[in-house]
């Protein structure tokens, strides 16, 4: 039996009872938080000083594509070589881990790429967060850029929504991930108008398949259309590259749907000159998204952290730092990242929260994140599955 | 900018003696002259010197499987493949074999052709490997797939299938087709090489087997040609050996039972014989498979292939390095030192990793295989002289491809060659 003893610590968690910031010593076993003890509690096993040091839940991101990391706003999933993904991938992993990202779900694979990374990173071949992978998105036929590309599983009527889910369950898929709409003439996606959206009744066929199997389905939309059929149908995750309007967010506060805004993954590529995912100047779209969050919380949806980094900058904890600026507080922004997106992801797998039980994923700061969001980037050591993470190594 | 390399021996690749100390002058990507004396250098020019060490051309390995997954057993074809853990194969023993001083590889045959983006990928990024010619998937006969799940190989029937399967894989992006010419029609290969072992030396070959027809094979030949591509054909027995040699093949790879008649044909079609000893090598085979009958049917079958290689050499057939790296533990040095073992002398050995390598690539092959001006600046500095010890082969102090130092490994304790 493995055991680790972090003590000295002071414990952020937004799940314990008490909001405030504890001195407890956390006894690891096994890779799970077994206790909390009284600093002057004895223990056995190795022992982890971490006097002065923060201690938070490792966190998560619930829009990952690992495969595109580094690749620019432009570039689409396998447009140069797999050769070239998992390049990618290999430079990102330890990136995300080492800056305390310890779970992830990743999103938008070409040909189900990604669930060959998962189970060679869960198999521990390299460091890497702990992986949920949901595969290549199901779409609508003839659904813009991506169905060009072949990065969708296209299909037409709810009977191919339900195969394609149950293709995807089958071949091994942690989540189903949607890719909701394509609006047509007179929005941003001009491009493409006349490509196709989903209907309401062919995401119900695939979040039904989803809730068979007991795996959670998410999407991406576009637009207000796509993203309130996605909340009608049940669609547990909503990355909304839009900032939603106070109708769509009492949908989905009524129907308990998560936004994922990705506000992070968005202001980097703006960094770009050429920003796909909006009409108005970034600034605009930032502001905008901010105005939403914050109607959002009034509403009571919750809002998730999810990077859908193209740049290695676009991490987890850029995305609380974002979330920050866009009028919460460190805590919801922590919260973000750790307790409601496990909710999401995990929501019997026991990550998200330092609790005894929970898996022992523990990232270690300098200096306390609820004083100062930008303190999540003073990483001193992260923890994954109770095992010291070392530095990253590029290669 | 010129680049100034001082050395204190070279040899050239040419089979030309040594030369003593001696100033390699390259310009961008290729060499330009060869100097006794030093040159005084002008602002930006780089200056590397290795007063000790001896300069050979970048190694070339014909035959290299880097993104080849381990399974326990190599023959066996796997029910499912993980692309991420072929990359990283594919990443590590690239690296490893540019450490090992191979600036230039073929790789014979990828799932999914996956070496296809890996070549891309060394041409943006030099460091993370040697210079790949690629042939992504094989192509076979109907039926010469092991197993439905084999999916490297594509099957073919007639000779105008095997054209169109070649224009379509060169389109594709492939350098050069490796054809899998013979197979042997046995599910099992280890209960093969059991009931081959009971039979006394020189019984007929108990295995079934299929093969490429002499049609198919040329005009696959025909195609590449054309485009000024190669054609490699994996192939083992004599009469599949022959069949390929008839069809025009630039390479025959392994050939481990080829007899004295095939000699003839190479030396009237001039092929290239790549015997990648180092899989025919019974303790290479025991090392690195769990099933003990691989290493005792290699033990039977080790002298005959040394004899027949070594008969091939001394007829004129022109040999070049191969290793076939798809077991664990293998390392590029090994297969210039089996040529030495199997009789051919070390300057000979060299020239089959250089020269002669780079003679059977096609037009891109012109560019490289020899330390002389215009050809692609690639050279090892090894830290000692291996026409006085082959093992020398081992001792890379240095690689530069294209004129760029690209590795620079730890020296060697003992002998030993760490590898990926």
């Amino acid at each position: 039996m493995a055991r680790l003893l972090i003590a000295g610590a002071t414990l952020v968690d937004t799940v314990a009872p008490s909001p405030d910031p504890q001195q407890r010593n956390l006894l690891l076993e096994d890779g799970r938080i077994e206790a909390w003890l009284a600093p002057d509690e004895p223990a056995e096993g190795e022992r982890l000083d971490a006097t002065g040091l923060y201690a938070i839940p490792g966190l998560l991101d619930l829009h990952f594509s690992p495969f595109l990391v580094g690749a620019g706003a432009d570039v689409l999933p396998h447009q140069e070589s797999v050769a070239r993904d998992v390049q990618r991938a290999m430079r990102a992993l330890p990136v995300w881990l080492s800056g305390g990202t310890t779970t992830a779900c990743t999103v938008g694979a070409w040909d189900n790429l990604d669930l060959e990374l998962r189970d060679w990173v869960n198999a521990g071949k390299m460091p890497a967060p702990r992986l949920f992978a949901a595969g290549t998105a199901i779409g609508a036929y003839a659904g813009g850029a991506w169905s060009q590309e072949g990065l969708l599983l296209e299909v037409s009527g709810p009977d191919e929504a339900r195969r394609a889910a149950r293709q995807q369950i089958k071949a091994g898929v942690d989540a189903l991930v949607i890719q909701a709409d394509w609006p047509g003439v007179g929005s941003r996606w001009q491009d493409h108008a006349g490509s196709a959206s989903l209907d309401l009744d062919e995401i119900r066929a695939i979040v039904e398949e989803a809730d068979h199997a007991g795996v959670v389905c998410c999407a991406s939309a576009l637009g207000e259309r796509g993203a309130g059929h996605c909340a009608r149908a049940g669609v547990r995750a909503l990355h909304l590259t839009h900032a939603p309007s106070e109708r769509l967010l009492a949908a989905m506060a009524g129907c308990g749907t998560t936004w994922v805004p990705a506000l992070a993954g968005a202001a980097w590529a703006a960094e770009g000159a050429d920003l796909p995912n909006s009409e108005d100047a970034p600034a605009d779209w930032l502001s905008a998204a901010a105005r939403a969050i914050q109607g959002a919380v009034g509403l009571g949806v919750p809002v998730a952290v999810g990077s859908n980094a193209r740049e290695l900058q676009a991490t987890p904890v850029q995305e609380c730092a974002h979330l920050v600026l866009a009028g919460l507080t460190p805590y919801q922004a922590l919260q973000a990242a750790t307790a409601l997106a496990a909710a999401v992801l995990d929501p019997h797998g026991g990550t998200g929260s330092l609790l005894p039980g929970r898996r022992a994923d523990i990232v270690l700061l300098e200096a306390d994140p609820l004083a100062d969001i930008a303190n999540l980037a003073r990483v001193r050591a992260v923890i994954h599955n109770g095992v010291l993470v070392g530095q990253p190594q590029l290669p | 900018m010129t680049t100034f390399l001082r050395v204190g021996k070279l040899l050239d690749g040419t089979g030309a003696a040594a030369l003593g100390q001696t100033e390699i002058q390259i310009e961008g990507q290729r060499f330009v002259a060869l100097g006794t004396r030093p040159t005084p250098p002008r602002q930006g020019d780089l200056v590397w010197e290795f007063p000790d060490g001896v300069a050979v051309p970048g190694f070339i390995d014909l035959h290299t499987h880097f993104c080849y997954p381990l399974s326990g057993d190599f023959q066996k074809a796997q029910l499912h493949y993980n692309r991420i853990e072929m990359m990283d194969l594919g990443f590590r023993r690239a690296r490893s074999w540019l450490e090992q001083g191979v600036t230039t590889a073929r790789v014979l045959g990828t799932h999914f052709d996956l070496d296809l983006g890996l070549r891309d990928l060394i041409e943006e990024q030099p460091e993370l490997g040697p210079r790949l010619l690629c042939a992504g998937r094989m192509m076979t006969m109907t039926g010469g797939r092991r197993t439905p799940w084999d999916v490297m190989k594509d099957e073919v029937t007639g000779a105008d299938e095997a054209r169109r399967w070649a224009r379509g894989h060169l389109q594709e992006g492939a350098d050069l087709i490796k054809l899998y010419c013979t197979t042997l029609l046995e599910e099992d290969v280890a209960d093969y090489l059991r009931r081959s072992l009971a039979l006394p030396e020189g019984a007929p070959d108990p295995g079934r087997w299929a093969s490429l027809s002499v049609e198919e094979i040329r005009a696959t030949v025909d195609e590449a040609h054309k485009v000024g591509a190669t054609v490699a054909a994996h192939v083992s027995p004599a009469f599949g050996v022959k069949l390929a040699l008839q069809g025009g093949v630039d390479t025959v790879d392994h050939g481990t039972d080829m007899d004295e008649a095939c000699i003839d044909l190479f030396l009237q079609t001039g092929a290239t014989l790549v015997p990648t000893l180092s899989v025919s090598k019974p303790e290479v085979m025991e090392a690195a498979e769990r099933d003990s009958v691989y290493g005792q049917h290699a033990r039977r079958r080790w002298a005959y292939h040394a004899r027949i290689v070594n008969k091939a050499f001394q007829a004129g057939v022109p040999i070049g390095t191969g290793t076939d790296n798809v077991l664990e533990g293998m390392a590029y040095a090994l297969e210039i030192e089996l040529l030495v073992e199997v009789g051919l002398p070390p300057m000979e050995a060299l020239r089959c990793a250089t020269q002669r390598a780079a003679a059977c690539l096609g037009p891109r092959g012109q560019d490289m295989g020899t330390i002389e001006p215009g050809k692609y600046a690639d050279v090892v500095i090894l830290r000692g002289d291996p026409l006085a010890d082959i093992r020398h082969v081992r001792q890379v102090a240095a690689v530069f491809k294209g004129g760029h130092l690209v590795a620079q490994p730890a020296p060697q304790v003992g002998g030993e060659v760490a590898h990926g």
